[in-house]
């Protein structure tokens, strides 16, 4: 399997007032392609950071970043907006949906944002999406009309519709009871499966780290290898 | 890469639908927004009423007080550059008017007229006055602002009588039925008096004539000055178009005569546009304070609601969306709730002139004027699609600061404010 992330030595630093903080000191780091990854710290160790640095969110502030074989950590914000766009998915821990529309126009939301597909196949494929998490009865319920675990169904199919490299999800199941966590990970599962899609989750979740194939500990911003 | 029209179009589309439901978010703030722009739409509907009205009414009373349409003279007589004052005068000025009626158009008023200055007498008073001999019948139809303020007008046979400007009667403290005696220099120089039965004062809104003028007969100024025909004639059209006559009334009257002129009442009452610029100045400082207070109330409820939004703003851009799509549906919102904004305040204003406004307002006497005038609002139909632009783009302009500060919103810290 070939890597889609390689990570050297990538340092992060946040400046908070006029003391900078190194939340990431000199990471190296390869995620493979079609991998299950854990992400597991304490609080404060840098697992948010990284996300959002392999999620081409945050510019590393030196070392480097590859993604898919190219060297990102230069890049300017419209390249990196175009990948994050085509190749990753999100999901967040408070779902993160927009409110004003319904469980299927999230999910278009994403396909109708690459600008390449016609109003039909955006429209089959959200609701191939939204059937696809079970909720094709509540495609036209606004996000305020959803429970939680099915908020964070709907945010899942907007991350797969896609069909994305990879899904970085930050504690996917942290809002959600135990019963509806565990469809949520069937569901991720059944998606790196089918699509042969990375996931990277961070997460403090025994039965998440328990389904990973691969446990990444990271503890004050470096690799925990202990 | 390049993506095709049409996943664009679809995407602003979409955009735009989004944008559209995002007023409907928070009502309340819409609604002030919706306010703030309907009512400095509406204030400038009524303002432009206004001042089309103060115009208007402005207009017709200096064309009526004492200037018509157009005057007809001699060339030189303005300048007065002849030592005899008697030069200028024109005779068979009968054959004008059938000239202008026949090629021009039918008239309202055409009269002869005969300025000159003269000492009127009353008891032991003598005072200097602006005489004009009038032919009284047409001026009585047509210079409306002159008023009978005591006795009557002028009757229309040549009689001898005066009709004299309040003030003046007052000054000379005579009464209608009084005889007065007005002592003239003719045009062969003597000296000529006449007795003439005050038959009544007049207001005519200009505190000129109403201090020191008196109309008589034009055929008694003959007779008193010793003249034919006057240096005036003074023209007077049907309706207010009477600026599409100019060039063929100029022609007609250059061929009848090349030592006449035509000139317009807006050449001799400069004071009209020195008014009625200081007017439109007032309406654009107005106009400016109006947008000023708007774009600020509106920027500032617009900023609070993105504020609110930030933490979507902030999943938007992490899942892919670019900065230019952000600030297209943020501008989305702006323009189409400036555009509802503006199109309910032209609304408003239209109603507050139709329903509060309808009966007019009296305004004190402007510059140079005695008489209070009235102001009648009518809905000013053609200055609508200027008003309406100007709030569409002054207001919609105001969501362009907020839509591009969203649109550089740090992620990781938007992302922050979604709980």
């Amino acid at each position: 399997m070939s890597d889609i992330y390689v990570i050297d030595n990538v340092i992060k630093t946040y400046m908070v007032g006029r003391v900078p903080v190194e939340a990431l000191c000199g990471l190296k780091l390869n995620i493979r392609k079609g991998e299950f990854a854990a992400l597991q710290g304490p609080s404060g160790s840098g697992k948010s950071t990284l996300l959002n640095v392999v999620g081409l969110i945050e510019k590393p502030t030196s070392g480097t970043l590859t993604f898919r074989g190219m060297d990102v950590t230069r890049a300017n914000e419209h390249l990196l907006t175009e990948l994050r766009q085509q190749y990753i998915g999100f999901i967040f821990q408070n779902f993160n949906l927009i409110p004003v529309l319904s469980a299927l126009e999230n999910v278009e939301y994403a396909l109708f944002l690459e600008q390449k597909f016609s109003r039909k196949e955006v429209h089959d494929r959200a609701r191939e999406a939204v059937r696809s998490v079970g909720l094709e009865r509540f495609s036209t319920h606004r996000p305020s009309e959803l429970s939680g675990g099915q908020r964070q169904r709907v945010a899942i199919a907007r991350a797969l519709v896609k069909r994305p490299q990879i899904i970085i999800a930050d504690e996917p199941t942290a809002n959600l009871d135990s019963r509806t966590a565990a469809q949520i990970l069937e569901l991720m599962r059944g998606l790196k499966d089918e699509f042969q899609t990375t996931i990277l989750v961070a997460t403090h979740d025994k039965t998440i780290a328990d389904m990973a194939e691969r446990i990444i500990r990271i503890k004050d911003g470096r690799l925990d290898e202990g | 890469m390049s993506k095709p029209l049409s996943a664009r179009l679809l995407w602003n589309r979409f955009l735009f639908m989004a944008a559209s439901r995002n007023l409907l978010r928070s009502l309340r703030r819409t609604l002030i927004s919706l306010l703030a722009i309907a009512s400095a739409a509406a204030a400038m509907i009524v303002f432009q009423s206004f001042v089309d009205g103060v115009k208007k009414t402005f207009r017709k009373n200096v064309i009526t007080s004492n200037f018509a349409h157009y005057q007809v003279t001699k060339k030189g007589y303005r300048q007065n550059d002849s030592d005899d004052p008697f030069v200028y005068q024109i005779k068979n000025s009968g054959e004008l008017r059938e000239k202008i009626e026949r090629e021009v158009g039918p008239l309202r008023f055409f009269a002869q007229r005969q300025p000159f200055y003269g000492l009127i007498n009353f008891n032991d008073r003598s005072l200097g006055g602006m005489a004009f001999g009038i032919e009284a019948a047409q001026e009585r139809d047509f210079l409306t602002l002159v008023q009978t303020n005591s006795g009557k007008h002028l009757a229309d046979s040549g009689d001898l009588s005066v009709f004299v400007g309040y003030k003046l009667a007052e000054k000379l403290k005579a009464k209608d039925g009084d005889l007065l005696t007005v002592l003239v220099t003719t045009q062969t120089g003597s000296m000529n008096a006449l007795d003439l039965e005050m038959v009544g004062t007049f207001k005519s809104g200009v505190i000129q004539l109403d201090e020191g003028a008196f109309f008589i007969h034009h055929k008694v100024s003959e007779q008193l000055l010793k003249t034919e025909g006057a240096p005036l004639l003074m023209i007077g059209f049907k309706g207010d178009d009477e600026l599409v006559h100019q060039e063929k009334l100029k022609k007609l009257i250059s061929a009848h005569d090349p030592d006449m002129e035509l000139v317009h009442w807006r050449q001799l009452a400069e004071f009209f546009d020195n008014t009625m610029g200081w007017v439109n100045i007032q309406f654009m400082v107005f106009r400016i304070i109006i947008l000023i207070i708007a774009t600020i109330s509106i920027i500032t409820v617009f900023m609070m609601g993105l504020m609110e939004r930030m933490g979507e703003f902030g999943t938007m851009r992490a899942i892919g969306t670019h900065r230019g799509s952000i600030a297209s549906m943020i501008f989305f919102e702006s323009i189409l709730q400036s555009t509802l904004g503006s199109v309910l305040g032209v609304g408003l204003g239209i109603v507050i002139l139709k329903v509060f406004m309808s009966k007019g307002l009296t305004m004190p006497p402007p510059p140079l004027m005695s008489v209070p005038f009235k102001v009648s609002f009518e809905v000013p139909w053609s200055s609508i699609p200027l008003t309406l632009a100007m709030c569409v783009l002054v207001s919609g302009g105001a969501g362009i600061l907020p839509a591009l500060r969203m649109a550089r919103i740090r992620i990781t810290e938007a992302l922050g404010r979604n709980v």
